[in-house]
């Protein structure tokens, strides 16, 4: 599903260059649940950032579903996302203003989704986080497990290929962490690819198997499964 | 979508209640000077729209250029020329002149009132909408001393309207027969007077001397108005090229100079045009209906730029929603629309709020005094709705677009990685520059306001040059003033009873005729009152030659005239006293001798210099008792001499006012000086809720600047100090540029007046501190907030 091949991003200002990622390269299968770890400034969010699509690395190839989007302008990256990424971020980044039903359903919104489908995808996803009950509630009024739900609920709602979590249990507790980690399981389980950045050994033990980064490249795959 | 839009923003606004009381209070503001300058635009639009014809129906206009190229455009036009275009029956349905030539004070059932008045041709009530009560609208004018009158005026002097039959007698000995009576009208006319008498009078009255003999002449192109209906079908260039051919006979038997006629259609004549001379035109002109929505335009686009400045200080907040929104699939103009959306819904609201202050004003009528700045008549429609509604949404969306485009840039990879979103407004040197430029704006409003009021307040106190305080005036309305004078000389508390033509007030309110001393070519345009020698005496108007009035003077025949010091001068007689003695001509058969010549006094509004005039003694022309009352309970007075009177005519309500709160009112200039006062209380709002936007923003922006300085030890009043240093020196540049133009503008508007009030530096400065304390208030008031949150929150989040 994924293939990367010599990724090179660097972030310049007027007197520092810093690299962020540099001649990268790996792939990742449709169906894996993948976990990049390494310390702090090793490019994993860099990393991430490129495969969502919300940034273009400097060189080297991306190829999505075979096809080659790392020079992508913003309007075609911005549909490619729509229609086959979904986020999970450490924040939740929910919005205030909106119910949990209004979180989960704004990806649906835009995608121009009937009104009447919406409403069975949004509640058939909430029954599958179990937030059912809060679907009325604000997210200011939920715990962070239950926030984080949400957001995993907004992100899957739209049936994406892959799923990109950005330290997912880092402002949870370990119960909940471990919820949400379940859930990405299922829905890896269920056919979704899943790349998750983590600090955590404990949740990177859930993937099949962990990149880990230094210095903006891979130093060592294990396989876990 | 649009649901959702609108769930957002609703929220939005209400979690941020602050914020949202801030943009509603300074946009509703705003929007209520744009309301008014609405209401006044409705009702200048609003005249002439219930005549039968507005599409046919045409006033003429001439146009007259001397051979040394003076230029005159006039609304008016000569007398005759109604008469030669009713010969055309081809084009011309109707045409009928408006001859101004009948006002004056006109006696019927006993009771004298001054009218104006016109005569028209009976063809007037073909061509313009005005119903009849009474009387047969087709043949009401058709006999010479005819006359058709308001409503109004048939209940003034009737108390009724079934008054066809009845006589009324103009001044000059006229009477006219009453043969209609109308119908209030449904709207406002550019025509509108109290009576209408038939043309047909004109002629007779021209023979025996009574008018100016211009029915027949042609080049006096100020005489009157000519409208015309134009059958159904007929060409106006038809008609246009007949007026030419009119104005081609004219010109070849006139060597001075060339004359035009054209036609302007009836629903163009109000507002009236500024180059247009003789204008009849009713309301406001073109002119100011311009400047007043130019002023409306001004202050909603700094309400809106204020508006612009917060929500985009508060979009820093909303950078994540912003991301989340594009990550979840929204494109860029979803964003767009949201943050446009958000800004017509609080404009929404802020036109509520607007509709509040508005129905206040039109209550209260704060800014209108004997000048109607906002019409009374005014009365909402679901026209007005509309347009208001429109109004809001225009000013949303003005307000909106600029911070809509601003956070639908935000790409959601900037807000994720949290950073670039701190400096969206670059430097803010142009929001600096703006925030000087609405205080300087603000200042100089306050500064001049400040010296109209002090100018004003210092008018109303002045010593007018006659006895002000403890006078009670009460207008007669057809009661003898001898009986009137005798029963109210016995109320307790009254000292003594007098009487005149007049109401001293703001505005001139007595009679101007030429009178002079030898040669009748050097009249002079003379002021003149009547009043007897008791008033003098009574007022404390003093002489400086000769004497009063004797007692009793005029009530036989009229002998003698007293002059102020400037009419003196002005008929050659720098020494007053030689005046004394000097026959003045009033008229081609009756001299008056000057018995006495009077120090100069403020016969009209305290700021206008004073102009000659002379006082004459006619007993009947008095209509107001002028009462000198001792230092009593006013009110208990007031009823008492009110009881006096109400017997002689218990069917006539008796009024009264006191001079010195008649003079107070109309020197003071309250209804100017509140207006002034509302403007420049948006003016400074506006500003100081920029301010605040500006403060705001930099606040959100420093949130880490401030905790680094606080845990390294710096004290709350150290970090206020730092924050708000920069925004007052912006107060200090507004002061500097604003101070010596406020006072140039203060002194430049004191020129104009004869008495002046003091107004220095001082004052100047003393508006400066206002301004400044306003400013600091608002600045502190955030900063202090800032300083005294806690450094680990705006730590962690960084």
């Amino acid at each position: 599903m994924i293939k990367i091949t010599n990724l090179e991003k660097i972030y310049r200002t007027e007197e520092v260059e810093t690299v962020a990622l540099n001649d990268l390269s790996f792939q990742v299968k449709e169906g894996e649940f993948v976990a990049v770890m390494g310390p702090s400034g090793c490019g994993k969010s860099t990393l991430l950032n490129i495969l969502g699509l919300l940034d273009d690395p400097d060189a080297g190839s991306f190829l999505f579903n075979g096809v080659e989007v790392a020079k992508f302008n913003e309007r075609k990256r911005a549909d490619m996302r729509k229609k086959n990424i979904g986020f999970v971020f450490q924040s939740f980044n929910l919005i205030d203003e909106l119910t949990v039903f209004e979180n989960v359903e704004l990806p649906l919104m835009y995608a121009g989704v009937k009104k009447s489908e919406r409403k069975a995808r949004v509640d058939e996803v909430l029954e599958k986080v179990q937030i059912m009950h809060r679907r009325n509630h604000f997210p200011q009024q939920l715990s962070g497990g239950q926030q984080q739900r949400v957001a995993v609920a907004r992100a899957v709602v739209n049936k994406p290929k892959l799923i990109l979590a950005d330290e997912p249990t880092g402002n949870l507790d370990s119960s909940n962490g471990n919820e949400v980690m379940q859930m990405l399981t299922d829905l890896n389980e269920a056919g979704t690819t899943i790349v998750m950045v983590t600090h955590s050994e404990h949740d990177a033990r859930y993937s099949h198997r962990i990149i880990r980064m230094l210095d903006g490249h891979t130093v060592t795959e294990n396989i876990l499964v | 979508m649009f649901k959702n839009y609108f769930k957002t923003a609703w929220r939005s606004l209400f979690r941020n209640k602050l914020t949202t009381f801030i943009n509603v209070f300074g946009l509703g503001l705003s929007m209520s000077v744009g309301l008014m300058v609405m209401v006044i635009v409705q009702d200048a639009l609003g005249y002439d729209r219930f005549h039968p014809h507005p599409g046919s129906t045409y006033r003429v206009l001439s146009d007259y250029t001397k051979r040394n190229g003076e230029h005159w455009a006039m609304a008016s036009t000569p007398l005759p020329l109604a008469d030669a275009l009713q010969k055309d029956s081809s084009t011309v349905a109707a045409v009928t002149t408006v001859y101004p030539a009948l006002g004056g004070v006109a006696t019927a059932n006993g009771k004298e009132l001054y009218i104006d008045g016109v005569f028209v041709h009976p063809s007037f009530f073909s061509i313009f909408g005005f119903r009849f009560n009474e009387g047969n609208p087709v043949s009401a004018l058709q006999q010479p001393n005819t006359i058709v009158m308001s409503k109004a005026t048939a209940l003034n002097f009737f108390g009724k309207t079934e008054v066809v039959g009845k006589t009324i007698k103009m001044a000059n000995g006229v009477n006219y027969t009453i043969t209609g009576v109308l119908e209030t009208p449904p709207g406002k006319s550019h025509l509108d007077y109290a009576v209408y008498g038939s043309y047909s009078t004109v002629a007779q009255m021209e023979k025996d001397g009574l008018l100016a003999e211009k029915s027949a002449a042609w080049y006096a192109f100020n005489a009157a108005y000519t409208y015309i209906l134009l059958k159904p079908g007929a060409k106006k260039a038809v008609l246009q090229s007949q007026l030419n051919a009119i104005a081609g006979v004219l010109n070849r038997g006139n060597r001075d100079g060339s004359c035009a006629l054209g036609i302007q259609s009836l629903n163009k004549i109000s507002p009236g045009q500024a180059y247009l001379g003789n204008d009849n035109a009713r309301g406001t002109s073109w002119g100011k209906l311009y400047f007043s929505m130019g002023l409306g335009l001004l202050i909603l686009l700094a309400a809106c730029f204020n508006y612009t400045n917060l929500t985009i200080a508060r979009g820093l907040t909303r950078a994540k929603e912003v991301g989340m929104r594009k990550i979840s699939g929204a494109r860029r103009y979803h964003v767009f629309l949201q943050y446009v959306w958000e800004a017509v819904l609080l404009s929404l609201l802020a036109l509520l709020f607007a509709f509040v202050i508005l129905s206040v004003i039109l209550r209260y009528q704060p800014f209108n005094d004997s000048y109607e700045m906002i019409p009374a008549s005014f009365r909402f429609s679901s026209r007005f709705f509309i347009v208001s509604l429109l109004y809001a949404i225009v000013a949303g969306t003005i307000a909106g677009i600029f911070p809509a485009w601003i956070l639908s840039s935000f790409t959601p990879l900037r807000v994720l990685k949290n950073i670039g979103t701190a400096r969206i407004l670059g430097n803010v040197s142009l929001q600096r520059a703006l925030i000087v430029f609405q205080y300087a704006l603000s200042l100089v409003f306050i500064i001049f306001l400040f010296a109209f009021y002090k100018q004003f307040s210092f008018l109303s106190k002045s010593d007018p040059g006659f006895k002000r305080e403890g006078v009670l005036i009460v207008p007669l309305n057809g009661l003898k003033e001898g009986v009137a004078s005798q029963r109210v000389a016995s109320v307790p508390g009254v000292k003594s009873v007098s009487a005149a033509s007049m109401k001293f007030s703001a505005r001139f309110g007595g009679m101007n005729d030429p009178i002079w001393l030898s040669d009748r070519d050097h009249a002079i345009n003379l002021n003149y009152y009547y009043a007897g020698d008791r008033f003098l005496k009574d007022m404390k108007l003093a002489f400086i030659a000769g004497t009063n009035f004797p007692p009793a003077a005029g009530e036989d025949q009229e002998h003698y005239i007293l002059l102020n010091r400037k009419a003196a001068v002005a008929y050659g007689f720098t020494d007053p006293g030689k005046a004394v003695g000097q026959k003045l001509w009033i008229n081609d058969t009756t001299q008056l001798e000057v018995r006495g010549v009077l120090k100069d006094f403020n016969y009209e509004n305290m700021g206008k210099p004073i102009f000659p005039l002379a006082i004459r003694s006619n007993p009947p022309a008095n209509r107001y008792l002028y009462i000198q009352t001792a230092a009593a309970d006013r009110k208990e007075i007031a009823s008492k001499v009110q009881g006096a009177l109400q017997v002689l005519d218990p069917g006539q309500p008796v009024t009264f006012s006191w001079l010195s709160e008649d003079l107070d009112a109309g020197n003071s200039q309250a209804a100017t000086i509140s207006l002034l006062g509302f403007l420049g209380f948006i003016a400074l709002s506006v500003a100081t809720l920029g301010l605040l936007g500006l403060v705001v923003y930099t606040v959100e922006i420093k949130r880490k600047e401030i905790g680094v300085r606080k845990v390294t030890g710096a004290s709350n009043a150290q970090i206020v100090h730092v924050l708000s240093k920069s925004f007052v020196k912006l107060l200090l540049v507004a002061g500097l540029i604003s101070m010596p133009v406020g006072w140039v503008l203060a002194r430049l508007f004191m020129q104009n007046f004869v008495l002046r009030g003091s107004f220095g530096i001082g004052s100047v400065l003393l508006c400066f501190l206002f301004l400044l304390a306003a400013g600091l208030f608002t600045i502190v008031s955030q900063t202090l907030k800032a300083a005294a949150a806690s450094p680990v929150k705006a730590l962690r989040s960084e």
